[in-house]
């Protein structure tokens, strides 16, 4: 995933992410530092499938705590924290959908 | 735009998704459910009471009417633990129970005092679960960072719940 549009679906990270806005991927950035606290990543979870989350904490086993903005989120409060393999990408940019009014 | 632009782009070809994923996204929880439910618990009880102390007895009219407070009693105990258990199981964090450590005890003894609620026709069980509700739904609000106040309830049984002050 050199670079890759995804469109962002459900509202665990609103209100800066809201559902139906797309944003940019790319794991280009992982190739020379590993994940970063305050950064949305997107990455594979077994049950729940492509998630993307903000970075709240590294661990030193460099295993990441996500967490989404919502309080009834589903991450690392709820499935624990993920491997930094998991990880595909950082979120480099965000389009969000034109918001009425 | 470029929004319109990858939303076309997603239309034709369908980009993947990235899944900002919550629990339905609902967000609905409310512990008056709950209370109300404790309410009718104790309002059946009564009724039961007034019954069993009236003229009429060994009718069928007796029985039917002892019969449907009974069974509305079983249903609005088991109403009471269902409600408190998704709030517990859905909206409580591991930070919430950090927080009020008291959780897991009360969320336990709900549990037993519904039960109790259910097979005994007592008063103070009745009580004892509304307590114990009134008790969670404090705590649910002031999670919510929402203030709330002790008011009699404004129908029979009239006893004192937990509102949230909006």
């Amino acid at each position: 995933m050199i670079l890759k549009f995804l469109r962002v679906r459900g509202a665990s990270l609103a209100p800066l992410f809201q559902d139906g806005d797309f944003v940019l991927a790319s794991r280009l950035p992982l190739w020379f530092r590993p994940p970063r606290v305050g950064e949305v990543v997107v990455f594979s979870h077994p049950a729940y499938g492509r998630l993307m989350k903000r970075v709240a904490q590294v661990l030193p086993d460099r295993r990441l705590i996500v967490r989404g903005t919502d309080i009834d989120s589903v991450d690392s409060r709820t499935f624990g924290a993920i491997e930094a393999r998991q990880v595909e990408g950082v979120v480099i940019a965000h389009i969000p959908r034109p918001r009425s009014g | 735009m470029l929004y319109h632009f990858l939303d076309k782009l997603d239309e034709t070809f369908g980009l993947d998704e990235a899944r900002a994923h919550c629990d339905i996204p609902c967000g609905i929880y409310d512990p008056h459910l709950a209370q109300v439910a404790a309410l009718t618990v104790i309002r059946m009880v009564d009724l039961m009471e007034d019954l069993v102390k009236g003229e009429i007895k060994e009718t069928m009219t007796f029985h039917n009417s002892l019969t449907r407070y009974i069974l509305i009693k079983e249903e609005h105990a088991e109403l009471c633990k269902r409600e408190i258990r998704v709030i517990f199981g859905d909206f409580i964090k591991k930070e919430h129970v950090e927080k009020y450590p008291e959780l897991p005890t009360l969320f336990h003894k709900i549990m037993q005092a519904g039960s109790k609620a259910r097979q005994s026709a007592s008063r103070e069980a009745g009580l004892e679960l509304l307590a114990l509700v009134n008790r969670f739904a404090e705590i649910f609000w002031e999670i919510k960072g929402i203030p709330t106040k002790r008011v009699k309830a404004p129908y029979k049984p009239e006893e004192e719940i937990v509102y949230p002050v909006l």
